[in-house]
């Protein structure tokens, strides 16, 4: 299985390469998202701004600016890793090519891991260039614990990766699951995981069903250790509990891939070309 | 090699347009297609065997069922002496496939990479695999173009790189789906001579090929199936398939363009059984049909057509086709398109 995995990265990247316009888009066009929110925030929660004192009461946090901005860029890498291993699927499901690579591999799911692999490789560049923007333009300003921060970003990059099989995998069931995917990536985990709003702000049960998502400790993980350079032990009660929830999201997502899979045989809906 | 018993298979199909409420809820208003009812079949090592039929007869769903890409909702599927479904990923190794040729290798991606990809997923990489693909490239007859990206070959290239990328792990056995669909008739003939000459009787793979090309199964096959409704209407040696259409009862007649009055009267002869086909040039239509009875000469049948008025110009005892033991067997006929008629 490994050895298909590798594969299906390999050649990933070898048919990725091939183009650099997508590139360029998925990494402007997030930035521009992006920016606008982070500069009506600056005016609301600044200094001066109507909610400073009150954002600073919720949150504990005086640097407004890195508070939103670091979930952000994690918020659009998740979005485009969602995007990319999907649209994957789908792409072939709709060419053509999905039947024959199921019926060439071993271990179906090495196609998805494979994809995920080879989408990683991209994700650098994204966030680099995310983060560097947000650095010259936006005013970002950082205190990072870098062991903190690396762990946390790989047990974040873990469950998106995780979530990602889950998405993926209602392409299998649905024809045009993006519209499902867009609301639960953009909405859902935009609104109710943290990312752009104190999660204190909203109802008991809110909270409750926002600490079942992972990424609502990765944010906060990731705030604690970029802005707060929190070290690893300090972090690692939390962390335990992203890595579980990671853990059950995989175990979710492989799961469903499987039932999906056994659906699509049923229906013969592998191949909608 | 491969044995299909009692095969069955059912698709619900959506009726007319469904409400996206009626998709949440999960009550659209479906229909059951039945697309494979009943079928067994049983192909021999080293055999050629065509299975033949219209669109929508039920042979890429056959053909999906023995790749594991479908799962039966009746009888059953031995390949190799392994069940399709509790024994998926060995025969996935044992049997190459292309379904949608062109459409299943990746056109970003170059020949060459796409051969090596497949190889890879089969376990063969470095100098084994390079010299595999060196093979099979040449094979396919895609040695001087196979370093090209896909996207710039022609559709029969495609279809050559589809065919050769199931080839790269030297599969026992062979399954095409419909390969020559959409090519020339020279890219069809280097098509059919490759797998025939080349798979078939040099390297002793079995194939089982799906075509609604009479011709093509006819000169190709050691033995046809032809399935009609997801049933099997009939199986045999092409020659045994012929005779089926009966020896001294295929008639060509040239006639005089009448308004299809002659075609007519044809129909209602009390020789004649069924008209298989008619196909007009100019100011003569052609019409082959097949008689009640053998025919001991053919002048009677061309005297009396005289004579009722119908401009009967030559008639010709004919050696019967596979189309028209097709016809005869199902009483419709297969477009170019593989749309019944």
């Amino acid at each position: 299985m490994l050895m298909e995995v590798i594969t299906t990265a390999k050649y990933g990247l070898i048919s990725d390469r091939r183009s650099y316009g997508w590139i360029l888009t998925t990494t402007i066009g997030p930035f521009f998202l992006m920016a606008p929110f982070v500069l009506m925030a600056e005016s609301l929660v600044g200094p001066g701004g109507r909610f400073n004192e009150p954002f600073f009461e919720a949150t504990g946090y005086s640097n407004y600016l890195g508070w939103l901005i670091i979930p952000l860029i994690a918020l659009n890498t998740m979005n485009t890793v969602f995007s990319n291993v999907s649209q994957s699927l789908h792409a072939q499901k709709t060419f053509g090519t999905l039947e024959r690579i199921l019926v060439s591999m071993q271990y179906p799911s090495s196609l998805l891991i494979g994809r995920c692999i080879s989408h990683g490789t991209f994700l650098l560049w994204f966030v680099g260039v995310l983060a560097g923007l947000s650095f010259l333009f936006l005013g970002l300003e950082v205190n990072v614990n870098a062991v903190s921060a690396v762990v946390v970003i790989a047990g974040h990059l873990l469950a998106v990766y995780g979530m990602a099989f889950a998405f993926a995998s209602m392409f299998l069931w649905i024809e045009d699951a993006f519209i499902v995917q867009t609301a639960l990536s953009r909405v859902v985990f935009g609104l109710f995981t943290g990312a752009t709003f104190p999660l204190s702000i909203y109802p008991d049960w809110v909270e409750w069903l926002a600490r079942l998502i992972p990424f609502t400790w990765a944010f906060d993980l990731e705030r604690r250790a970029f802005l707060l350079a929190e070290p690893l032990p300090s972090i690692a009660p939390d962390l335990s509990i992203l890595l579980g929830l990671t853990l059950v999201w995989w175990i979710i997502g492989y799961g469903c891939f499987r039932i999906m899979l056994n659906y699509s045989k049923r229906k013969g809906r592998l191949g909608i070309y | 090699m491969i044995e299909i018993h009692d095969l069955r298979k059912v698709f619900t199909q959506n009726v007319g347009k469904t409400s996206i409420w009626r998709k949440m809820i999960g009550r659209p208003e479906t229909t059951d297609l039945v697309a494979i009812d009943g079928l067994s079949l049983d192909i021999r090592e080293g055999e050629f065997f065509s299975l033949l039929g219209p669109n929508g007869a039920g042979k890429t769903s056959t053909v999906k069922i023995l790749c594991t890409l479908l799962l039966p909702d009746g009888g059953s599927c031995r390949v190799a002496g392994m069940d399709v479904v509790r024994n998926a990923r060995e025969i996935r190794r044992l049997i190459g496939v292309s379904i949608r040729g062109e459409r299943s290798v990746y056109w970003r991606l170059t020949g060459r990479q796409n051969l090596e990809y497949f190889a890879s997923l089969y376990g063969i990489r470095g100098s084994a695999a390079r010299t595999r693909v060196e093979e099979v490239s040449r094979v396919v007859g895609l040695a001087d173009r196979i370093d090209d990206y896909v996207e710039r070959y022609s559709m029969g290239m495609k279809q050559r790189l589809a065919i050769g990328a199931s080839l790269v792990h030297r599969p026992t056995i062979l399954m095409l789906d419909e390969p020559t669909i959409g090519l020339d008739p020279h890219g069809a003939r280097a098509l059919r001579s490759l797998i025939k000459e080349e798979l078939c009787e040099k390297e002793g793979v079995t194939v089982l090929y799906t075509t609604h090309y009479m011709q093509e199964a006819d000169d190709m096959s050691d033995r046809v199936a032809i399935i009609h409704h997801g049933k099997k209407v009939a199986e045999g040696t092409p020659s045994e398939m012929r005779a089926r259409a009966g020896d001294n009862r295929v008639v060509e007649m040239e006639v005089g363009a009448d308004g299809g009055r002659g075609i007519a009267a044809l129909n209602e002869h009390p020789m004649v059984e069924r008209v298989l086909s008619v196909r007009e040039e100019a100011n003569t239509s052609y019409v082959r049909l097949r008689t009640k009875e053998p025919l001991r000469s053919v002048g009677q049948l061309s005297l009396e057509e005289r004579m009722s008025g119908v401009d009967v110009r030559s008639v010709n005892l004919v050696q019967p086709t596979l189309e028209d033991a097709f016809i005869s067997l199902t009483g419709s006929s297969i477009s170019d398109t593989g749309d019944v008629e």
